[in-house]
């Protein structure tokens, strides 16, 4: 008899407590609170699917790499090497832009026939001497560029040194914030 | 005087080159190399990563030297998919955050682990034989209830020479230091499981 009784205070402890707080307070509040849904979206380079979580108000915001859904082949470290040639590692990747040079070609069209045609057929002639006395260019500086590579670090990998450029990767404990 | 202007303009651009007016405007290709893959083990482990906006757009046009052509670098476009990449090679369960982090949200979607990555610094220096880029980042780490528990900085470094003398060669300079960067980040978040 005692137990039933405490059963009924129980049940009707429950039933109360149901009324008072919803049931999907527990589970889905913190859905609701968290105003988040989950989706899948693409790498833009790889084409990888990756797990996303986004803010459910509203529509689905847009991809934060939208406008960079290119295609590259993978990087090739070997083209970085000066003494191998540019043709002898296939690169289709994104290169300086030369859509400066036909806003020359169109700027020196407007101003005159002659200083576009001048200008159209300077242009890529213009380019490959940028191009080739680019690094040329660059007259000043301090210190050789392997020379500055020597800072210490907690992790630190150095790239191979058959190849004639250096790769670092370091990472250590920060002690300030930014 | 139309047409002297015209050949003023020509001949500049003969005499200095594109480049030297315009600049160069470098964009990585924003992919990683096959040697990450070889170098970086993915772990057995659920971790969130959470950009800031201005990562993304973070461009530097530190031309590294008084006398060099003007330089403009998008780091920030390159960066984001690289560190997507390097998280999904470093972990086998990544979820890229792009709503601000709560504890709500780390809650409720059980990540132990969020790295919130932060730009800290882009050297460039380039001398008469090349250039040396580095990328520094800052990488705080929270546990599920928000609570820092981890701050460390990160540098990715790539130096070669006569790179200005390819097609694509800063570019891919650019795309090694990034990558360096995220390798490193992504093994110091490994070893401090």
């Amino acid at each position: 008899m005692r137990k039933r009784k405490l059963f009924d205070r129980l049940a009707m402890t429950v039933f109360l407590l149901t009324f008072i707080f919803p049931s999907n307070t527990f589970a889905g509040e913190i859905i609701e609170e968290t105003h988040t849904q989950v989706i899948v979206r693409e790498h833009p380079k790889t084409g990888q699917p990756y797990v996303s979580i986004v803010s459910s108000e509203g529509p689905v915001p847009a991809d934060s790499f939208t406008g960079q859904r290119q295609k590259f082949s993978r990087p090739d470290y070997r083209m970085l090497d000066p003494k191998v040639k540019a043709k002898d590692i296939p690169y289709n990747g994104p290169y300086s832009d030369r859509r400066k040079v036909y806003v020359l070609a169109a700027t020196l069209a407007t101003v005159g026939t002659a200083g576009g045609v001048a200008g159209i057929l300077a242009a890529p002639a213009a380019t490959g001497a940028g191009a080739a006395g680019g690094a040329g260019a660059y007259l000043a500086g301090a210190g050789a560029v392997a020379g500055t590579a020597t800072a210490a670090s907690v992790y630190a990998t150095t790239g191979s040194k058959k190849n004639n450029f250096i790769h670092r990767s370091e990472s250590k404990e920060a002690k300030e914030t930014i | 005087m139309v047409k002297k202007t015209a050949l003023a303009l020509a001949g500049t651009v003969l005499f200095f080159g594109c480049a030297r007016l315009f600049g160069w405007d470098i964009h990585a290709p924003g992919i990683l190399s096959g040697n990450f893959t070889q170098l970086v083990r993915p772990v057995d482990e659920r971790v969130a990563l959470y950009l800031p906006p201005e990562v993304l757009t973070h461009v530097s046009k530190d031309k590294g030297s008084w006398s060099a052509d003007p330089q403009t670098y998008h780091v920030g476009e390159a960066l984001g998919p690289m560190l997507v990449e390097g998280f999904q090679n470093g972990f086998s369960e990544f979820i890229f955050l792009e709503t601000q982090p709560t504890p709500e949200i780390l809650a409720r979607y059980g990540i132990h682990r969020l790295a919130v990555v932060r730009l800290k610094d882009f050297w460039n220096r380039v001398t008469w034989k090349g250039q040396f880029l580095t990328l520094a980042t800052e990488t705080a780490v929270f546990d599920s209830g928000m609570k820092e528990i981890d701050r460390f900085e990160s540098r990715g470094t790539s130096a070669s020479e006569k790179i200005f003398a390819k097609k694509g060669g800063p570019e891919v300079n650019l795309n090694a230091a990034l990558e360096n960067n995220v390798r490193a980040l992504v093994q110091h978040l490994q070893d401090i499981r």
